[in-house]
């Protein structure tokens, strides 16, 4: 099932949104509207919560100006697909602090819809999901961008992540003569 | 794109980096400088310990007798990998490490005159102890962190610790306890008359504040407990006999312990053949009333099918890696590492000489150690 609303369905989306309470309009930095389920934006993002507790929520799209159509799409997405799935009791178990609870597993379907995307989608996931308080989504993207750093070089780390070497070639020789393990098989 | 990812972002991704997989967060800390700098904080080694709360078996220590044809009598602590992680100095000729815990190994000088080492392999720290309090005869020795009861042990390895040696006599049992931040031994604390067979010199056991040694031919468990500063024995169930066994621990806290025992059935074979079963038996400890406790059976591995191997296997020695469940148990010429969870076995390439036993090391690793 897709929900894949909001290319160009602006204003029937809005319609939608009158209509039923049961969902919230985000309106992302470009000036799209996306429609997702009240219920699992409130569960899923503390931002969103927040905002639909405190009343901030605008009928006509709620702005969310530091996040893409793309990313807020996959936001969307990734909400819509988490309401429709059965949550399991490790998801819904966890309200310790999230930087220190114990990592679970992504599920079939999260790992599924993290593979897809592109690097640069993947990148501006993550951001919207840190910037939304989405814990669950942010622990889902990280772990795909952790693993996709498994088994690669600096180098290759660096040419998928576009990040510039700034090492003296003095300083990386260090690290490689200390830690030759991490770096040469034997 | 990741150039533009914050700090908190670049942790995030850090922290679930596989701990069993040390190479990638090196890899990743010599990407550029500012990953290296979030890999290396206080607050992230301590996050990615908590986040993966259990420590990996990094490799263990292997106590050999090594030299060259006709002189195989060195003793070597000599580190063994299980992951890629390898310490600046594998191999400590003239050692014997005794224990493992918190990051740091505790060794001992051999064959001469006794002087015990606490090292890290991970920071490669080392720091020799003083001049042990007494001339010791049949003993043993324990590392653990100073901070007991307090300290979760996620990121300890730089904090205070403790050595408790355990001397079989003369008369009564003596322990001292060495603390890392007066750099002294205690005064003895006295524990019951000497045993007949001494005290085993096997890795103890952690359980709560308590210490538990084998004593006694493994025919009882001496415990000393941290807080109280107390000595207790407990014996093994009756009846028990056993060339060798090993404490344990389960996740919860449960004191347990593992032998090997040979048997020998019958085939089923035309000819009424057969052969010798071995078999890795459990049991756990249970407090009861009075102080006494009982024992439990929690089953039994037959390891002839299971490793796939002769009965050859040598029964006078097992080792157990606590926290992550792995049992070590040796043939005449292979050492093997069985984890109970994942039912993986894998053949343990030590390399040169004839390993006398094994001290499991577990740690975290974290690049915050570069130097």
């Amino acid at each position: 099932m897709e929900v894949d609303k909001g290319k160009g369905e602006a204003e029937e989306t809005r319609k939608v949104a009158e209509a039923d309470r049961d969902t919230v309009t985000l309106k992302s930095s470009d000036g799209k509207l996306f429609e997702v389920s009240k219920e699992a934006a409130a569960r899923l993002s503390t931002v969103l919560a927040g905002m639909i507790a405190g009343g901030s929520i605008d009928d006509n799209g709620t702005d969310l100006k530091q996040i893409g159509s793309e990313a807020l799409e996959n936001v969307v997405d990734y909400c819509n697909k988490h309401a429709n799935s059965i949550p399991s009791a490790a998801l819904i178990s966890s309200s310790i602090s999230f930087n220190t609870a114990p990592f679970k597993e992504p599920e079939e379907w999260e790992r599924k819809f993290v593979d897809r995307l592109s690097h640069d989608a993947l990148f501006d996931l993550v951001e919207a999901a840190n910037f939304l308080g989405m814990e669950r989504l942010l622990d889902v993207t990280c772990h795909k961008i952790s693993e996709m750093m498994k088994g690669k070089s600096p180098d290759q780390i660096r040419e998928v992540f576009n990040i510039k070497n700034d090492y003296t070639k003095e300083e990386l020789e260090e690290i490689r003569q200390e830690l030759a393990w991490a770096f040469y098989d034997d | 794109m990741a150039e533009a990812l914050t700090d908190d972002l670049v942790e995030e991704i850090l922290l679930r980096l596989a701990p069993d997989d040390p190479v990638s967060l090196v890899r990743a800390a010599a990407v550029c400088m500012r990953w290296r700098r979030v890999a290396s904080t206080r607050s992230f080694r301590r996050g990615f310990a908590r986040r993966h709360r259990k420590a990996p078996m990094l490799g263990f220590i292997a106590n050999l007798r090594d030299g060259h044809e006709g002189d195989r009598y060195d003793y070597v602590a000599r580190f063994v990998r299980a992951t890629r992680f390898r310490p600046f100095c594998p191999e400590r000729r003239h050692r014997r490490a005794l224990d493992a815990r918190h990051g740091r190994v505790l060794l001992t000088t051999v064959p001469w005159k006794p002087t015990l080492e606490v090292w890290d392999p991970v920071t490669g720290e080392l720091r020799e102890l003083p001049s042990m309090p007494q001339t010791v005869t049949s003993w043993n020795a324990a590392v653990v962190c100073a901070a007991h009861g307090a300290c979760d042990h996620l990121d300890c390895r730089r904090g205070p610790f403790l050595v408790v040696l355990l001397d079989s006599g003369p008369e009564m049992m003596h322990l001292f306890v060495y603390s890392s931040e007066t750099g002294a031994w205690s005064e003895p604390i006295f524990g019951p008359p000497s045993p007949t067979y001494g005290v085993e010199m096997v890795p103890t056991a952690l359980v709560g504040n308590a210490l538990y040694f084998l004593i006694d031919a493994t025919e009882s468990i001496l415990k000393y407990d941290l807080a109280a500063r107390s000595v207790s024995v407990i014996f093994m169930p009756t009846g028990f006999t056993s060339d060798f066994a090993a404490l344990t621990t389960t996740e919860d806290g449960v004191l347990g312990f593992a032998k090997l025992e040979k048997s020998t059935v019958e085939d089923g074979g035309l000819l009424g053949s057969s052969r010798v079963k071995c078999e890795l038996r459990l049991l756990s400890m249970h407090p009861g009333p009075d102080g006494y406790v009982t024992w439990a059976e929690n089953g039994s591995i037959e390891l002839g099918s299971l490793l796939n191997v002769d009965a050859s296997i040598e029964s006078d020695y097992v080792a157990f890696a606590h926290g992550v469940g792995i049992f070590f148990v040796g043939t005449e010429d292979a050492w093997f590492s069985i984890d109970l969870k994942s039912g993986r076995v894998m053949e343990e390439d030590y390399g040169n000489g004839d390993t006398q036993s094994i001290v499991p090391y577990s740690s975290f690793y974290t690049p915050g150690s570069f130097s």
